[in-house]
């Protein structure tokens, strides 16, 4: 009853992580294109937050602190953990650790909103266009396209992993497909924006977004937390979760929802970023071992770590450009992942 | 028109030479676009230049400043960070959160027309001349650009059809359909493209390709780089059943030269004309 008994162990394995939050953060906060010291950042946030400050700064350095690298940090951190948990979710729903949110069709239905609405774009009034229409066509392709894959997959009742897993194949395909030829009939600039689109950029933030991540991703956090004991009991199968008095049918569903909730918002507002929900929960786990009580916030803390400070990379290394985060996240962790997988092995 | 243009450039000197009277609000200039930096450049601003981005390829010494990145791309803290006092764009620059961020920070961002026509250019020329304070010069610059224009291309001349490709890397090039900026070219140059029927750029097809019947095919420096040499064009499935294959008629123009629609204009003209009556 390992699996048991560590759905009642305490978190407190991940604790000393939380500690590296604020140093990971402020590393990120002072580090950009616009030369600002640490000491610097920080009379900013204490003369901006609190109103006392004694000044030593010029607007230009606040407003690049305040409105440009704050936001995007705080974004980064909720974004990451978003993602992170959405990879613990969906491999703890297919009991396979390459499961990532992408595999029901997520990311390739956002993808197809985002598409879509490149395409219509000149038919969209101004205020829209350049605002909320690709954030909220993406949000609801990924969710539509999840929701079909959940729905057609529990047709006779009970959801079966495997048709579910097919039918994100599949719909995977389909999509891919369709995007295709939105991408063949765009002309040259829809092109550019969807190819950038799909490449990630944290760039879109500022403090409504990070407001709308926060409301919408903490609580579906919190929510997850307290799913940790069903998870780990199914791990060990379906039939033996309910054994233990796990609901398994509305386990699923409610993992899938929460996915979805959060993963769609992140894509939404930032794009494709690959990489974090699948790699990230792994970490995770060569970290902390496969129990969900430390599994959930270890990989909330550690994308939170993690997607802050890949996008300082992105930021600094080819200033005053930026690169693409998505490229990025793929760049820096998969040679962490590598040496992670290599030790554990040479310890073996 | 020749002589025009030497008055022009000595212009330019001087007012380079005289560089230490500079406006302070055109000091840190930051230019996103080919066509903008060559035109600022062209009206003796390159020393007041803070950076540009990765489209400014002309003149060559523009290279040495600092790239913002893809002006389409770029990041609002990296322009923050050059201090600008003037960022001058067209107005497809973006992304358009980024663009807001600048005018929300009180840095001056102007404008200009995108447009990719004779008239367009003239206009941008005018529009970046007024941002910097030089509206003579910049009129001298704009207005072999409307002479130009006010006289059409000789509809009774030698019309080649010319088949435009766009190669960026290897695989199959794209060419260009109606209202793209080398089917602009084409027409003002008094040719005819040889893709007619669809909008923007699409991937050459072998059959496409033969049902064009181009005469001349036209391509960029960087293209035929990215191509891997006049060979692999006449190797292209089903051009060597084209007239432009039979007879390896290949006329290949600088990048910016050909695309920029910046003050070059009418030199990018004469050289295109040139090269497909030969």
């Amino acid at each position: 009853m390992r699996v048991a008994r560590s759905s009642r162990m305490p978190s407190g394995g991940a604790w000393w992580l939380l500690a590296l939050l604020p140093v990971a953060w402020g590393v990120a906060l002072s580090m950009g294109a616009y030369p600002l010291s640490l000491g610097r950042v920080l009379s900013v946030l204490w003369g901006e937050l609190t109103g006392l400050g004694a000044g030593g700064y010029s607007d230009l350095d606040a407003t690049v602190v305040m409105d440009l690298r704050a936001p995007r940090v705080l974004f980064g951190a909720l974004a990451g953990g978003g993602l992170a948990l959405g990879g613990v979710c969906m491999q703890a729903l297919f009991r396979n650790p390459l499961a990532d949110p992408g595999l029901m069709g997520l990311s390739s239905g956002a993808a197809l909103g985002a598409a879509g609405i490149t395409l219509l774009a000149p038919a969209l009034p101004e205020v829209l266009r350049h605002t909320a229409a690709l954030p909220l066509a993406a949000f609801g392709g990924g969710w539509l396209v999840t929701v079909l894959v959940y729905r057609v997959s529990s047709w006779g009742g009970a959801v079966r992993v495997d048709s579910m897993l097919l039918m994100g194949i599949a719909v995977n395909a389909l999509c891919g497909a369709v995007l295709g030829i939105l991408m063949f009939v765009a002309d040259d600039a829809q092109l550019r924006n969807l190819t950038f689109w799909s490449f990630g950029s944290l760039g879109r933030a500022d403090w409504r977004t990070t407001a709308v991540l926060a409301a919408a991703a903490v609580p579906a956090a919190l929510a997850l937390r307290r799913l940790a004991g069903p998870m780990n009991a199914l791990l060990m199968g379906e039939a033996e979760a309910a054994a233990l008095g796990v609901r398994v049918e509305r386990l699923k569903s409610v993992l899938v929802l929460l996915t979805c909730w959060m993963v769609s918002l992140v894509v939404a507002m930032s794009g494709l970023i690959g990489f974090v929900g699948l790699v990230i929960p792994h970490i995770g786990r060569l970290m902390f071992g496969p129990g969900h009580g430390r599994l959930l916030p270890a990989s909330l803390v550690l994308g939170a770590l993690f997607l802050p400070l890949v996008d300082m990379v992105c930021r600094t290394v080819m200033a005053p450009a930026e690169l693409p985060i998505g490229l990025v996240t793929a760049l820096t962790g998969t040679p962490f992942f590598l040496f992670l997988l290599i030790r554990r092995e040479a310890r073996a | 028109m020749k002589m025009h243009l030497v008055l022009l450039r000595f212009f330019c000197f001087l007012c380079a030479a005289r560089a230490e009277s500079v406006d302070p609000r055109l000091e840190r200039i930051v230019s996103l676009g080919g066509s903008v930096t060559e035109t600022l450049v062209a009206l003796g601003c390159y020393d007041q230049l803070a950076a540009v981005d990765q489209s400014s390829r002309y003149p060559e010494k523009v290279r040495e400043l600092p790239s913002v990145g893809y002006y389409r791309m770029i990041s609002a803290e990296g322009v923050m960070a050059l201090k600008p006092t003037l960022v001058i764009c067209t107005e497809d620059a973006g992304p358009p959160h980024a663009m807001k961020t600048l005018k929300a920070a009180d840095i001056p961002v102007v404008s200009v027309t995108a447009e990719k026509s004779l008239e367009g250019a003239a206009e941008r020329i005018r529009q970046i001349g007024r941002a910097v304070g030089k509206e003579t010069e910049a009129a001298a610059l704009a207005e072999p650009l409307e002479e130009r224009a006010a006289r059409s291309p000789d509809p009774e001349g030698f019309r080649p059809r010319v088949l435009f490709l766009y190669a960026r890397g290897s695989g199959a090039p794209n060419v260009s359909g109606e209202g793209t900026g080398a089917d602009r070219m084409i027409a003002l140059a008094g040719a005819r493209n040889a893709v007619t029927g669809y909008k923007g750029y699409r991937p050459l097809t072998a059959e496409a390709l033969v049902t064009s019947r181009p005469e001349v095919v036209l391509l960029t420096e960087d293209g035929l780089a990215a191509m891997g040499g006049e060979e692999a064009v006449w190797s292209l499935p089903g051009m060597s059943s084209t007239p432009a294959g039979k007879e390896k008629r290949l006329v290949v123009m600088d990048d910016l030269l050909l695309l920029g629609f910046g003050p070059r204009l009418p030199k990018a003209l004469d050289t295109l004309r040139g090269a497909l009556e030969e």
